[in-house]
């Protein structure tokens, strides 16, 4: 018993620096739900940490606003960024890990020495060729960027590779399957994992992603959510209550829906670092 | 026929590989190589672009002393941020590990929230954790009457600073904790039941046994962590540039970073090769780092 007492008086101080970096962590989300609770005018006068009554009357605030478009608009890109990288990255993968060919050696290196080099750099380049293209202006070029990631490519080389076995292709093959039909039929299922994992870490890219919209969208038709998020800032002493309630409403669904999912998250954010 | 059938045969990865090198070539290369053309030319984006040679490049280098700024303040906020951030990652890992093992997935997922968070709402919400009028650190300090006078925050240099710094280390020790936790799994048991029967302690577990064998990737996270640093825009742009009576990079360019020099540069100014060739400035940077990368990397397969 007292040995047990001992114990726990001596481990606490990692308790308490977890602790401490936890609250660190969820702080700031508290916060911004706290002030989403209360009255404007109330922000004002000290210091606030239980929640208030005023949120329904915050939430009629927001809604005269134009809250709802930049949602679907965000929902719209991720989840078509999120298919079409899908795709496409397993289509590469399953080629550059189940075939022989001619120049995989050179386009494996290009996709190893572009993995960590960002997009951003050529954003000067990419901004011309969109307008040559007649795409400023329509939520086209965040989509875009995300069809040929590196990063997938890569992970979904690695992940067919090891994880079905070439004696299954070979199988389906001399079954007279197609090569298509063979991808979808049979590799596609036999991946899930991966393409879970990727699809998580894309639509996180796409639904964070700034700079792109920030860049080429002016019409507020096409404000994306972090473009919204980013004139809540405004210039002006609104309503800061309201404001807070906007950015809760923005960022803590997104979250809840990464939590559920953070298993597969953090193996794609780890892969690479750790070998298993 | 057969020979026919075997050609398709050879062309059917080609097949597979297609859409994306496709789009690759199209979204990623071209756009890449032509930012390249456009740092030797002085193009604002309209009519014909006129040849400056390396002009841009030396411009950088000898002539815009808010570019050199932003280079500075870059490698400043992340020389800071970057060891306490995966210090306070590598603390909370091994913590996680060792004491409190059965809510492990839990509090991982809790500390690695604010990564989650898009940048811009991280910026927006520390803006007003920070504002010296109602801000709630503010408001903090004198209720506990530290400080009575409101600090202004975002408004004086180096309390700027301060605040990016917090709100780098704040987003980003959640992401080396998981990087670093998934390191510390792949350290066996047995090395520690060994140390235990030594009588070895905690501390001197972590740092004879844990340190040494994370060390490739203590490496990982800290070019990983420079980086993504590097490419730092969303957050101080936040805090900063959408504020009422707030330079652009803060208070005397002080917060300014490259990325934010470079948007200020094309988009704003419509400088667009000066600031194609500010992002190859920092393209070089970052090939430098990612070749360390790719090198230690390559050091773990064997």
């Amino acid at each position: 018993m007292k040995s047990k007492v001992f114990r726990t008086l001596r481990r606490a101080p990692a308790y308490l620096l977890l602790l401490f970096t936890t609250v660190l962590a969820l702080m700031p989300f508290y916060i911004m739900f706290i002030m989403g609770t209360y009255k404007n005018e109330d922000i004002f006068k000290g210091l606030k940490l239980l929640p208030g009554n005023y949120i329904a009357k915050n939430f009629e605030t927001i809604l005269q606003g134009n809250v709802i478009r930049p949602y679907l608009n965000s929902l719209f890109i991720s989840v078509l960024s999120m298919i079409v990288c899908v795709l496409v990255s397993s289509l590469i993968g399953y080629g550059m890990s189940k075939f022989r060919f001619r120049g995989k050696k050179f386009l494996m290196t290009v996709l190893l020495a572009t993995l960590v080099m960002p997009y951003q750099i050529s954003m000067a380049g990419y901004m011309m060729e969109m307008r040559w293209f007649q795409l400023n202006n329509t939520l086209w070029p965040m989509i875009l960027v995300f069809i040929a990631n590196p990063f997938g490519a890569f992970w979904m080389t690695q992940y067919i590779g090891s994880a079905i076995p070439d004696s299954i292709i070979e199988s389906a093959r001399i079954d007279g399957s197609g090569e298509l039909r063979l991808f979808l039929t049979i590799v596609f299922p036999m991946i899930k994992p991966a393409t879970i994992t990727l699809a998580l870490l894309v639509f996180l890219w796409s639904w964070n992603n700034f700079l792109i919209p920030l860049v080429f969208v002016t019409d507020p038709r096409q404000y994306t959510l972090p473009i919204f998020i980013s004139t809540l800032g405004g210039a002006y002493r609104v309503d800061y209550a309201a404001k807070m309630l906007n950015l809760t409403l923005a960022t803590i669904p997104v979250l809840i829906f990464f939590s559920i999912f953070s298993k597969y998250l953090i193996k794609g954010m780890t892969i690479g670092a750790v070998k298993e | 026929m057969q020979r026919l059938e075997k050609r398709c045969r050879k062309l059917t990865p080609y097949f597979f590989i297609l859409p994306f090198f496709a789009a690759y070539l199209l979204f990623s290369v071209f756009p890449f190589a032509f930012a390249f053309f456009m740092s030797f030319t002085d193009w604002t984006g309209v009519g014909t672009p006129s040849f400056v040679g390396l002009g841009n490049y030396i411009r950088i280098f000898t002539q815009d002393a808010a570019a050199q700024k932003s280079f500075l303040n870059t490698f400043y906020f992340l020389v800071i941020a970057i060891p306490i951030e995966i210090l306070l990652g590598l603390l909370t890992a091994m913590i996680i590990k060792d004491f409190v093992p059965k809510a492990r997935g839990a509090f991982q997922l809790l500390n690695f929230l604010p990564y989650l968070t898009a940048p811009v709402a991280v910026g927006l919400i520390f803006q007003f954790l920070f504002d010296w009028d109602y801000g709630t650190v503010n408001q903090l300090l004198a209720s506990i009457h530290i400080e009575n006078d409101h600090i202004y925050w975002l408004g004086t240099e180096g309390t700027a600073r301060f605040v990016v710094i917090v709100v780098i280390i704040w987003r980003l020790f959640g992401y080396s904790m998981i990087i670093l936790s998934a390191g510390l799994s792949t350290i066996s048991e047995d090395l520690y039941e060994a140390a235990d029967l030594d009588g070895a302690g905690w501390f001197q577990k972590q740092l004879r046994i844990t340190l040494p064998l994370l060390k490739p990737i203590l490496g990982f996270v800290c070019v990983i962590s420079l980086i993504n640093g590097f490419q730092l825009f969303d957050d101080p742009y936040m805090l900063f540039a959408s504020q009422a009576g707030q330079p652009f990079g803060g208070p005397n360019n002080s917060v300014l970073t490259v990325m934010m020099n470079m948007f200020q540069a094309s988009f704003m100014n419509f400088q667009m090769g000066y600031g194609a060739s500010i992002a190859y400035t920092l393209f070089l940077i970052i090939f430098i780092f990612s070749m360390l990368l790719t090198r230690m990397m390559r050091r773990e397969d064997c």
